[in-house]
């Protein structure tokens, strides 16, 4: 009879070592040092983080900003780069923009530089190559949020350092920050997935295997209104989800509606505003129709709404809708210009135009001011402290007046 | 580490410690075996902690650990058989990706992340040392006599 095996001394410590480190792995859940997920969609009033200001995406600034007139008071110039979606967002402490491969923050006193943050890679050689940006910035939880290729990288508000970075198979645009959580949709691992992420930590509250993108939060009925075209498809149709768990909850019926994205409806008293041909107006509860009005909307610049009415774009003016009914109010014949999406601060509704920016009255759409500058053509519009944000692509200039 | 002595590791320990060429002969070797096991666990943590590293510098890391290690291993008195490092790393491995489908979450690609370089570390940790435990700690010669005895039983029936 032999000996049965046995285990050495060494071989017992670095078994209980093993079995304690498996023990901590599998506690190790990313559920322990992540924080809860925090839908908030309120934004600090004087602050335009986003996209349209807020997760309603409703372009609407309760704080005055120059309200007869304005002038440049600073202005930053960059490089003549080609700008394809920039933005602008501001914060009494910053105001932040994108190049395509940096993210940079500016003091709101003087408009100089505060930090620029390079998005680059590293190609087989070890040599330095530009990851092109694809997103304007956008805030959430101290940490600004920039897609450069293929991810989505969070920024130290304060420092523009990198503190995460969640990579994809596929480039990607469109991100709604919620709160404390980040929506965006891309192609990861084998699959298109829509993802909420911490802001954060980066690390993931869930993930859902389908094309859809995240465009706006109705935060009365908790829905995460998004986007779904199949790949190579010219029309899509509208989601209501659960932000909480990426559940549908709704669908529309099939729409005439190119390029949804990049018209990011507006949500506003339980009701969701799209805006590409005719305005359409779906209840944020059951994805109901709920008025639908004529016009010739143009694709790329969502609606804006101040509660009252819905303001949209075409290539030759303005129109104001009824936000309850979608009765015309009011159209103004402004020949819009650039890619900014307008934007409101209290009466005042702010139009990208050839040569600058103009002012109309939000009551009756008569002209307010207008205001010129290098460059013209806004590509980013946001209104903070009292202050109207430019961005075009000479750089960034900020203008006040009289509010 | 080394376990226990019985006669099947009679070629780990020669009564002679081996020459210097016999030591780089065994550290090259470690190396490029080790480079599995050890050398991945270095680069998986580095490339989670790193943000945007420069191409290359994860690996880099995790060989240079590698060479330290293996360096340690060849310069003992008694440096272990290739055939046992061998078993050590591929042990590991397959401790590694079965703990890995078992405790570890789906977190996606996250660079930049104290949490994602834990969890690789914590993991590579537990196989690193269980693997150290079956091929280093534990004393086989039992099994091994009884399977011999097993085999020549069933050759003389």
């Amino acid at each position: 009879m032999t000996a049965p095996s046995t285990l050495s001394r060494r071989g017992a410590l670095a078994a209980g070592g093993g079995l304690l480190a498996s023990l901590a792995a599998a506690g190790l859940s990313p559920d322990r040092v992540r924080p809860e997920m925090r839908l908030d969609s309120t934004v600090p009033t004087g602050s335009w983080p986003g996209r349209k200001r807020d997760p309603r995406r409703t372009g609407y600034q309760p704080v005055p900003g120059p309200r007869t007139g304005a002038s440049v008071r600073w202005r930053f110039l960059t490089p003549r780069d080609p700008t394809a979606s920039p933005g602008v967002v501001a914060t009494p402490e910053h105001v932040l923009a994108v190049r395509p491969s940096s993210t940079f923050a500016l003091r709101p006193g003087d408009g100089s530089l505060a930090w620029e943050t390079g998005h680059r890679e590293r190609d087989l050689l070890g040599d330095g190559t530009n990851e092109f940006v694809q997103s304007g910035p956008q805030l959430a939880a101290g940490h600004v949020l920039t897609v450069a290729d293929i991810s989505l990288y969070g920024l130290d508000t304060a420092t523009g350092s990198g503190d995460w970075a969640y990579g994809t198979n596929s480039s990607f645009r469109e991100v709604l920050a919620v709160g404390n959580t980040v929506f965006f949709g891309s192609l990861i691992g084998d699959a298109d997935r829509l993802v909420a992420l911490s802001a954060e930590t980066g690390l993931p509250y869930w993930r859902t295997e389908t094309v859809a993108r995240p465009l706006a939060y109705a935060p009365d009925d908790g829905i995460l209104v998004t986007a779904r075209s199949p790949a190579g498809a010219d029309n899509g149709v509208l989601q209501g989800r659960d932000a909480r768990s990426g559940a549908v909850e709704w669908t529309t019926a099939r729409l005439d509606l190119p390029l949804l994205d990049a018209s990011a409806p507006a949500v506003g008293d339980g009701r969701v505003y799209v805006a590409s041909g005719p305005v359409y107006a779906f209840d944020t509860g059951d994805g109901s129709e709920l008025w639908r009005a004529p016009y010739g909307t143009d694709a790329f610049r969502g609606p804006v709404t101040d509660g009252d009415r819905v303001y949209v774009t075409s290539e030759g003016g303005v129109a104001a809708f009824d936000a309850a009914t979608g009765e015309e109010r009011w159209t103004a014949d402004v020949p819009v210009q650039g890619f900014a999406t307008p934007a409101i601060a209290a009466d005042r509704l702010y139009v990208p135009v050839d040569d600058g920016v103009t002012a109309l009255v939000t009551a009756d759409g008569s002209r307010a001011f207008r205001a010129t500058f290098p460059g013209g053509r806004p590509s980013g519009l946001a209104v903070a402290d009292g202050r109207l944000y430019v961005r075009n692509e000479r750089g960034v200039f900020a203008l006040e007046g009289e509010r | 580490m080394t376990g226990p002595t019985d006669a099947a590791d009679a070629a780990d320990r020669p009564d002679e410690p081996p020459g210097t060429a016999m030591r780089i002969g065994y550290a090259v070797a470690y190396f490029l075996l080790l480079g599995f096991s050890v050398g991945e666990a270095v680069r998986a943590v580095t490339e989670a902690l790193l943000l945007s590293p420069a191409f290359g510098t994860a690996t880099a890391v995790g060989s240079v650990a590698t060479a330290a290690v293996a360096g340690l291993l060849s310069g003992g008195r008694h440096p272990p058989s290739t055939g046992r490092v061998l078993a050590f790393s591929a042990v590991a491995v397959v401790l590694r990706l079965g703990l890995g489908a078992l405790v570890g979450p789906a977190v996606g690609d996250l660079r930049g992340s104290p949490y994602v370089a834990a969890d690789a570390g914590l993991t590579w940790l537990a196989a690193l040392l269980l693997a150290a435990t079956v091929v280093f700690g534990v004393d086989w010669s039992g099994p091994r006599e009884r399977l011999r005895r097993h085999l020549d039983g069933d050759r003389g029936e």
